[in-house]
């Protein structure tokens, strides 16, 4: 079976002189990786590049056994739409779709049709507990949990987290995590060391010295 | 695509007041040029196709385009008629079918067109229900006056009042609807046909004396109305061929007697000859220039409507910019968002622009009913 991630020798350099590098990565399908880090160390930038929104300029990367520094870019976009789930910093939710339909939001996107998609909607729905709510009165606890449930829809092989517990009260960031923690491999970047203290495996990034 | 349009729709329908708003104006935008274009060659085709079936008007001298106007639609009024002996002078040339026309009388703002059975023929109006109008006093009625003044068979109209002052006759008559017209959309749908004696009665050129008006007073008094016993008494003073005719309308033979009536006409010291196509061709040369600078102004208003609606899409987008992201980030294509994002503006341009084509056929509707 193919890593749920695999880095070799990437680096993404950016004006300033600043570089993100990671010789080597691997995380294995089942595994969760938090991601830690001062600010501005590329904790995001890794995101991306495991994303496929971003390439490196050099070395490869691996998501679910497909190379995506081979891809185009629309292939590599298509790749995210089919096994990458994201859930982000600001609980983006599209506030004139109900829950539901922003959980369905990747076949409205151009997922192909799937009839089990609905079911799993609303059983996703039922787990995070956020069902008839309209979404613009969802607080922000609710809202993440709702996007966390929009990235797993689509049955992913790998879920990416950009500090999706930033804002929430201790009690919410457990639970948020909790469900991300339901994803086949999860890759998260957190500041928080509760957080950070739930997984097992940790990559700190930092200034090269 | 059904995707975009789907999430498409129901953008739309949670901001529906700026979706209402934007709608609107595109409608409003787009059914100001389209009415006025579609308005002009709706009331052109009307008023030639009117004037194509009436090859000369003729009448006294002065305006050609009241004589023609006058003859065509029973507006405005012809203020120096013929007489009836000019209708026999063209009667007698044996060229062409003459029917006059007496204008003038009106009953509810709707006109009294007094002429003679050959007036249906040619027009080609049916009877819809009962009959055409055979005695003095009689009318029938067109289809139009008729739905809107609910008119049928067996009831009785009145004329109106021409002036009040005038004792010496001109006092409103009650006339007995004996028919009503199949609609043809035109003119005669907004008329009561009368025979031509029948206005003369309503213009105070005919009276009669009544029956039974008790041994001791058989003296002549006005009308109001005919007593069907009192027809034989109603005569005109004065000679038959001093009796007014508004026009007449001549359907010539053939092309030749069309020319020679022309030419003949032309040169006449006290009638002229007045080709309807001719005059509708002048009011709508004259209309055309004002529509011109109409079309100018309304483009005007369809130009800075569309600019409106680009900068309303420029803003939504701006507004909406996390969500395009967000679709972006979790894997639509630009394509997806733009089909997105231009599905909604497709839907408010469609919804205005159907909008405006709904209100030009209901505009074009009620202006074909007043042509």
């Amino acid at each position: 079976m193919s890593p749920a991630v695999e880095v070799q020798g990437a680096a993404v350099g950016f004006p300033g002189g600043f570089e993100l590098r990671v010789e080597a990565l691997t995380l294995e399908a089942g595994g969760a990786l938090a991601v830690v880090g001062p600010s501005g160390v590329g904790k995001s930038t890794l995101l991306r590049l495991l994303a496929g929104e971003l390439l490196p300029d050099r070395g490869r990367v691996w998501v679910d056994g497909v190379e995506l520094t081979a891809l185009s870019p629309d292939a590599r976009r298509r790749h995210r739409l089919r096994r990458v789930g994201f859930v982000f910093q600001d609980f983006p939710l599209v506030d004139w779709l109900d829950p539901q339909e922003n959980v369905l939001l990747p076949y409205r996107l151009g997922l192909p049709r799937d009839p089990g998609a609905a079911g799993r909607a609303a059983a996703l729905l039922e787990a995070v507990g956020v069902t008839g709510r309209r979404t613009a009165v969802l607080s922000q606890g609710e809202r993440q949990r709702v996007a966390i449930a929009r990235a797993l829809v689509t049955q992913p092989a790998l879920v990416l987290a950009d500090e999706p517990t930033a804002g929430l009260d201790a009690a919410r960031a457990a639970e948020v995590v909790g469900l991300l923690r339901r994803a086949p491999a999860l890759v998260l970047v957190t500041h928080d060391p509760a957080v950070e203290a739930r997984f097992e495996r940790v990559l700190r990034l930092g200034a090269a010295p | 695509m059904i995707d975009a349009l789907v999430l498409a729709w129901r953008s739309l329908c949670a901001a529906w007041a700026r979706s209402v708003v934007v709608a609107l104006g595109v409608a409003v935008a787009v059914f100001l040029p389209l009415v006025a274009w579609r308005g002009e060659a709706v009331v052109g085709d009307a008023l030639r196709a009117r004037a194509r079936s009436t090859p000369i008007v003729v009448g006294r001298k002065g305006s050609d385009l009241e004589l023609a106007l006058g003859a065509l639609y029973f507006r405005g009024r012809v203020r120096d008629p013929l007489s009836w002996a000019d209708v026999e002078r063209l009667r007698g040339r044996g060229d062409a079918t003459v029917v006059p026309l007496h204008l003038g009388a009106t009953s509810g703002g709707l006109p009294v067109v007094g002429t003679t059975l050959a007036y249906l023929d040619r027009r080609g109006l049916a009877v819809a229900e009962g009959r055409a109008p055979a005695v003095l006093g009689e009318a029938v009625v067109g289809a139009a006056a008729a739905r809107a003044r609910g008119l049928r068979p067996g009831d009785r109209v009145q004329t109106d009042q021409t002036d009040l002052y005038d004792l010496a006759g001109a006092y409103p008559t009650r006339l007995e609807v004996v028919g009503v017209l199949a609609p043809t959309g035109t003119a005669d749908d907004d008329a009561l046909l009368v025979d031509i004696k029948t206005t003369w009665l309503v213009s105070g050129a005919l009276h009669g004396h009544a029956a039974q008006q008790g041994e001791a007073d058989p003296g002549l008094f006005l009308f109001a109305e005919v007593d069907p016993s009192a027809l034989a008494s109603f005569h005109l003073h004065g000679a038959a061929a001093d009796w007014p005719v508004t026009a007449a309308l001549l359907f010539p033979r053939d092309a030749r007697a069309h020319d020679q009536l022309l030419g003949e006409l032309a040169v006449d010291e006290r009638l002229q000859a007045v080709r309807p196509v001719e005059a509708v061709e002048t009011v709508l040369g004259v209309a055309a220039r004002a529509l011109r600078v109409l079309r100018a102004m309304l483009g005007l208003v369809l130009a800075a409507t569309l600019a409106f609606v680009a900068l309303v899409a420029a803003l939504v987008v701006q507004l909406r910019r996390r969500e395009v992201e967000l679709m972006v980030r979790v894997g639509a294509s630009r394509a997806r968002v733009v089909a997105v994002l231009g599905a909604e503006l497709g839907l408010l341009l469609l919804a205005g622009a159907m909008l405006a084509v709904a209100a030009t056929a209901v505009v074009l509707t009620l202006l074909r009913g007043v042509l």
